[in-house]
């Protein structure tokens, strides 16, 4: 097999690997299904041209991780949408992914489970665009302190502050609606 | 909630953050806060909701589409990842740094002019105020002792008078 094709193989196989979990973090982070996947595939492109200065310093996720939140980041500021996204977000398709109870589920527990999946969604779209990668990073892709400073570039005090002000901001916006 | 100093502490136990022994030891301060076994709760809570919530899958064969776009295109010419490389951080700071630097040219030209302009107010001062007569008498002047005298008065004249 020829260099290239090495490298292209190896593409492949991240792709494969890692493709639904950075689209996932990209997608909780701007909050809407389209923008997500056109943030992910920039960043997985991205990738692939860099992929030959990858020195392996970081492991492949967490670079993968770095590309995709700098290109949220910059999606969100070229874009201003920050606006938009603190608007309802109707007609917005969540996609559970394996959470279905399946064919026999109550419609009833299904109809909550939407409203508390969008309330969750909106109370999460509320905070400022730099708390959101941390929130994101931790409590939906189960990062390390270590890893969320890593690729946000912020130290592990930082990771925890930010963290700290995210989930109050959650806390409270979550009581707001439920009171 | 109330408040408690070692609320942070609270939240690296909830992410699975602290080493055995400083488990321990916040476990026994937890005993008895219950601020921090209140906050704990809530975390867990939160961190379970969004945990569970909001986990969405990508369109059907996207992965497949990003191996396909990126087979298609050309490889990188050396040098072109320059920009890529610098990062959307630093990227950010580019033309501030710019505008930085001219600002500080235009600073540095802005001085270099008053010192220019002071320098020509001191040679007007000079011109203005050189007793030019006696200098002429004794340019004028036929014999070197009365030119040196007049060049002397002039050169007195001008800086004020000599001490007596």
């Amino acid at each position: 097999m020829t260099q290239p094709e090495q490298n292209d193989s190896d593409y492949a196989s991240i792709v494969r690997e890692h493709g639904a979990k950075i689209y996932n973090a990209v997608y909780c982070v701007l909050g809407n299904a389209t923008d997500a996947e056109d943030v992910t595939q920039e960043a997985f492109l991205k990738a692939f041209r860099a992929l030959q200065g990858f020195k392996g310093e970081a492991s492949v996720a967490t670079w993968l991780y770095r590309i995709a939140m700098n290109a949220a980041n910059d999606h969100l500021r070229k874009n201003k949408r920050y606006a938009r996204m603190r608007e309802p977000l109707e007609g917005v398709e969540l996609k559970l992914a394996d959470q279905s109870d399946g064919p026999f589920e109550n419609p009833e527990s299904a109809f909550f489970k939407k409203e508390r999946t969008e309330t969750i969604k909106k109370a999460l779209a509320k905070l400022p665009a730099k708390f959101r990668p941390v929130i994101v990073l931790k409590d939906i892709e189960g990062l390390s302190y270590k890893e969320i400073g890593s690729i946000l570039g912020i130290s592990i005090g930082t990771v925890e502050s930010r963290l700290f002000r995210a989930r109050e901001m959650l806390r409270k916006e979550l009581t707001r609606v439920s009171n | 909630m109330g408040h408690c100093k070692k609320i942070k502490l609270a939240q690296r136990y909830a992410d699975g953050e602290m080493a055995a022994r400083e488990r321990a030891v916040f476990e026994s301060h937890a005993a008895v806060c219950g601020v921090c076994r209140a906050y704990l709760k809530e975390v867990e809570s939160l961190k379970s909701a969004i945990g569970r919530e909001q986990a969405a899958n990508p369109p059907y064969l996207f992965e497949e589409k990003i191996i396909r776009l990126a087979g298609e295109m050309k490889p990188p010419r050396p040098g072109e990842l320059f920009w890529e490389n610098v990062g959307s951080v630093s990227r950010r700071y580019i033309p501030a740094t710019a505008l930085a630097c001219l600002l500080m040219f235009f600073v540095a030209f802005a001085a270099l002019r008053t010192d220019d302009s002071a320098a020509t107010v001191a040679r007007a001062d000079i011109y203005y105020n050189f007793p030019f007569e006696n200098h002429e008498k004794a340019l004028l002047a036929s014999d070197s002792e009365s030119a040196a005298e007049n060049l002397y008065t002039s050169l007195t004249d001008y800086s004020g008078g000599t001490d007596e």
